[in-house]
Order: structure tokens, then sequence, then C-alpha cells
């Protein structure tokens, strides 16, 4: 195959996908364009026909035939042939008429998954996180999930882009764009979406996005779903003090408990053995082998640290002035100094209402007073409902879809025991 | 990287402006092939963070920015041991004052350690009735003369030279009236739309 060929196969292929009427058969006509691809030969033969008409190619007016090129260049590591092909992906993915992506999204995904496999392969992933960010918020809406999103998070945790990661996760998913989405992707998505809440240290959210993630209905336990797990036992100790065990602090299912659970059962037994401040030291040396391993270490040492705030916040519950020693002893604290840092910062970010007597050597605890409402908090009130409105409109949209499903109405009617047949419904109606 | 923009930025106070500069800098493949940027837009990132007193974003950044690029770098290694300071609490002073910055550098440093004092001063005000020496040293990164300067002039705290301790003068809490009336508007209009949610919800 030479240039020329390609460039008229291309012409007519693009032809042949705006002529179509849906998605499925623009689908179809690439796939069948894809397979001719196949063999050992005629992949040998484009290839040269390839680098010859990608310069020529219009990355903003076709993006289909670019698409198509690209997945099917092959292109060695550290050459300038992959640099060319990282810059035409995305350009593609910054400028491609976004109605002709619409039309056929699946190469674009297939795209997004081959560059993020490409990047982290040989550690650049930092060269694909724009791109892959472009085309995910020009594809869908900030609240519906795409595979997309999956890729995106790995090549942002990967390069350590939090920061920018966090704007996209920081959104809930009301929807899912379903085209190139699995269970799997989806799930990969949750886990990815925790470690960068836990990167940028929103506890909190990261525990109710694992809670998510290991609550997803599944005949089997996956592994994503443990080692969010994992990581969740950590999390429940940091944001509430107690292991995910006690059944006050979460809300993950029993079922799920109780099959997950027998996988992590050191995480388990290492999470109340943090909350009652017993062997911790014992066990955060048995089990470093195996934070280190699963990337948990940190977590774990946060987890620890956390423990002494819990411990300091209970104090309150029962004294109004306290000394600095009593606190230390206490809340199982090194020194003084240690216990003045953590009551330091636990004033400073709201997390504890008390002044430090630093001469006196004590502590004066008050009664949290109910917080002024403040522009932020009001601000984050209207932004709250609007997402409250916005989940009640998609969850109208999906019931609105389930109803009017011929499939969902037949089974229905079949588990009823009514049996009717459509055409006959019909016929009644006449 | 462009210095001026980095001045001018840095003049107007607009760091959130002069991280979202690097960063575009960084990820851009003209300015930074295979995803690696020049030593000093890691620098005056990493700077720039610090003064946020963003810690993760800057331990985040020390972590992707590669070892070649630290090496030819010195000043980075510099920078970020006033963030592993900070980061593990103890006084920045020594890692402020130990190195010879760049004229650029040097100017957000400059920036940094005010907005450490800021943070600082701000933190222990709200904590404390009375606050020791040494704590305020640790927290500032200031000499103790700097500390009792101004601690006693712009904070208004007094001092006691024999207990080396402060006494802090703490912040009062006034109503004011205009975020009182801003607050009423939007409680009225947040309320109109949790009735509009609950109605529909309801429907």
């Amino acid at each position: 195959m030479d240039a020329s060929e390609l460039r008229t196969d291309l012409e007519a292929l693009h032809a042949e996908a705006e002529a179509s009427t849906s998605i499925a058969a623009v689908t179809t006509v690439v796939n069948d364009y894809l397979n001719k691809f196949r063999s050992a030969s005629a992949k040998a033969a484009v290839q040269d026909a390839i680098a010859d008409v990608l310069p020529h190619m219009d990355a903003a007016a076709h993006p289909l035939p670019l698409a198509i090129l690209l997945l099917l260049q092959q292109t060695a590591e550290d050459t300038p042939q992959r640099d060319q092909w990282i810059a035409y992906v995305s350009a593609l993915f910054h400028n491609g008429d976004i109605t002709k992506i619409q039309q056929c999204p699946e190469p674009f995904m297939s795209l997004a998954q081959m560059l993020s496999r490409i990047l982290l392969k040989c550690n650049q992933a930092i060269r694909g996180v724009l791109a892959v960010k472009a085309l995910l918020q020009r594809l869908v809406a900030p609240t519906t999930y795409c595979a997309l999103h999956t890729e995106f998070a790995k090549l942002a945790v990967a390069a350590r882009l939090y920061r920018i990661a966090a704007d996209v996760v920081a959104h809930p998913i009301y929807d899912i764009y379903k085209h190139g989405a699995d269970t799997e992707r989806v799930m990969s998505y949750l886990y990815y979406k925790g470690l960068v809440q836990i990167g940028m240290k929103q506890h909190a959210a990261a525990l109710h996005t694992l809670t998510l993630l290991s609550n997803y209905p599944g005949e089997a336990v996956s592994a994503i779903a443990v080692e969010g797990y994992k990581k969740l036992a950590l999390l429940s100790v940091i944001v509430h003090g107690r292991a995910v065990k006690d059944k006050s602090s979460n809300s993950i299912g029993v079922s799920v408990l109780s099959r997950i659970n027998r996988l992590c059962s050191k995480y388990n037994a290492f999470a109340e053995a943090v909350v009652a401040n017993k062997n911790v030291d014992r066990l955060m040396q048995s089990y470093t082998d195996m934070f280190r391993e699963d990337n948990n270490m940190g977590l774990a040492k946060q987890c620890v640290e956390a423990a002494k705030r819990h411990r300091i916040q209970r104090l309150t519950k029962t004294f109004i002035t306290l000394s600095l020693d009593a606190i230390t002893q206490r809340a199982a604290l090194n020194d003084v100094r240690e216990a003045q840092a953590i009551l330091e910062d636990m004033i400073h970010s709201n997390q504890l209402c008390a002044t430090i007597d630093a001469r006196a050597g004590v502590v004066s605890f008050h009664d949290r007073q109910a917080p002024n409402m403040s522009e932020q908090s009001l601000q984050e009130l209207q932004s709250n409902f609007q997402k409250t409105a916005e989940l009640y409109q998609a969850a109208r949209r999906t019931n609105e879809a389930i109803e009017t499903s011929t499939t969902y109405i037949k089974q229905s009617i079949q588990a009823s025991g009514l049996s009717m047949d459509f055409d006959m419904a019909t016929d009644y109606d006449m | 990287m462009d210095e001026e923009a980095v001045r001018t930025l840095l003049a107007e106070g607009n760091i959130d402006g002069l991280v979202q500069h690097c960063t575009d800098i960084e990820l851009d493949e003209k300015s930074s092939p295979k995803g690696v940027a020049p030593g000093n837009v890691y620098l005056v990132l990493l700077l720039a963070h610090l003064i946020q007193h963003d810690l993760s974003s800057a331990r985040f950044l020390w972590k992707r920015i590669p070892q070649s690029v630290k090496q030819e770098c010195p000043e980075l290694i510099a920078a970020w041991q006033i963030g592993q300071a900070l980061w593990k609490g103890i006084s920045p002073r020594d890692a402020l004052t130990a190195y010879s910055w760049n004229p650029l550098a040097t100017a957000l440093v400059a920036e940094l350690k005010e907005a450490i004092v800021t943070r600082a001063f701000k933190k222990m005000t709200k904590a404390y009735a009375t606050v020791d020496m040494d704590t305020v040293l640790r927290s500032t990164g200031m000499s103790e003369a700097e500390c009792i300067k101004h601690a006693t002039t712009v904070m208004q705290w007094e001092y006691d030279a024999q207990a080396r301790a402060f006494t802090v003068k703490r912040e009062e809490e006034g109503t004011d009236s205009k975020a009182t009336g801003a607050a009423t508007l939007l409680t009225d209009s947040g309320l109109a739309a949790l009735t509009e949610t609950v109605v529909a919800l309801e429907a």
C-alpha cells in the first residue's frame, strides 16, 4: 500500500462514516477498516504510507481518519517518530472537531488508552495529562463519567500532578458515557480518585470515594476493591478515629465487609491497634514491608498521628482545663512540645476550640460555638443545593430510561407471569 | 522562562497566577521537551507552592523533578530544605539563610519569609494566650531580636523578658455589618433554592 491509496481509503471511510446514521454503524465501518490491517504483511506496508500521509492530515477537520492512522502507527521508544506521534495525539485531542468525535468516540478512547500505556511505560506520564484532560472536558459534562476519566486520573497520579487532577475529580458523577466504559474502568477511576484525594489531604472525601469502590456491586471481590479497602481501613482511623469494623463509622455493606475482611485482616488488626493504642510500634515494625509494598506506608504513619489528635479531641469532652503535661500523658504523646504543636495545629484548623497558656503550661478548652455562616460556607451550601438538583434530574432521566426500556418492560411482564405479546398489545390499542 | 512575567505576578501578589504560569510552562512540550522543564521553572514553582503553604503540592513537585535537573540546579535542593523544615514543623531559619540565591529567587524567598511570618503569627494569635520565645522562633524562622520587634510593634503583644514569653493580643471578633448583609442575602436565595429542590424531589 502507498500513501495515495491510503489517503483514498481514508477519504472513502470518512465519507461513509459521515453518511452513517448511528454510532453503531460508524463503529462497524471503522472496525471493518481496521481489521484489514491485521496481517503482518499489510501492517508493514501500511507503516510507510502512514508516515507519508500524517503530515498532511488536518486534525481539526478530519479527526476520525487521523485517529485511525495514529492507532495503526507503530513507533519505537525514544525516537523522534514517537515524539511526533505524541504531538499528533495531543493536537487531535485539543483541536479535533468534537461533533465528529462524538459520532464515533471508540477510536479516540482506544487512542487515549494507547497514549496512557505508552507514556506510563517510558515514565513520561506528564506528557499526556493535558491532552486527555482536554478531550475529556470537550466530550462530556463534568458530572458525566467517561473512560477518559480513568486514563486522565491514572496519568495524573503517575505524573504526581495531584493539584490538576483534584479539580477534575472534585465533580460528583451522576451519569455514565457508555462508549469504552466498563466496570473495571469505573472501579479503577474510583481508586485513582481516592489516591488523588489522599494526596491532597482530602481524607473525608477519599474515605467516601473508597467506600463507593468497596461497595461496587460484583459477584466476587476484585483486586481493585481490595487495594481500595486497604487504604479505606487506614482512612477510617484518620477521619473518624475508629476502625472500619465499627459499624457506627462506616457505610460498607455487611456482605462486602465479610468478604473483604479475610483479605485485609492485617490492615484491620493495625487499625484496631492504633485506635486502642496497643502494640502499635510492634505492628508497625512487622507490617513495614507490607505497607511499603502496598504503597501505604505514608498513610499508615498519618494514621498513627491522627489517632493522637482523636485522643486529644476526646479529652475536651471531659475537661475544661488540663495541663500540657496531663495532655501529653493521657493522649500518650512523646513530650510536651509535641502536645503543644498538635494543639496549635488543631486550633488553627478549627478541629479544636481551645487556648494554650504556654507560660502556665495549661490549656483551656472552650465550648464549640456555632460557626458564623461565612460567605464561603453559604456559597458551598448553594453549590450543594445545585448538586442535589442535578442528581435528582439524573436519577429522573435514568428512571425514565428504565421505565421506557423495551427489555425492562418485557422482562417485568414475563416476571409477573402475564406473558403478553407486544404485537398483541399493539393490536389491543387499535 | 519569562522572568519579567514572574516579577510582575509577584509584585501583584498573584501567587495563584504564578503557579499557573509555571505549570503551563512545565506541561508545554515546546518549553519542556519530554516533560522535563528547565531548573529555574521548577525553582519558581516550588517557592510559589511554599509561599501558599501548599506543602503537599511542593512535595509532589519535588518528587516529579528529574534527578538530573536536581543535580544541575543546587538552588532547588536549597529551596526544598525550606520545604522540609516547614513539613517537619522545625524552624526554617537555617534553610532560609543558608544559600545565596539568584536575584529572582531572592525576591521569591523574601516573599516566602514574609508569608511564613504572617502565617505563624496568625496561627499563634488564634491558639495562645501566652507563648514562649522558643515556640515563636521555631514557627517564624526569625532571630530573637526580630521576633521581639515584630511581636511588640506589629502584633502589639507584650513581652516578658524574664520569662522569655509573650502575652498574645487576641483578635477582636466584631461583626461586620457589610458581611452580615451579604450573608442574609445569600441565606434567602439559598433557602429559596433548597425549597425548590425539596418541592422538585417531592413532586
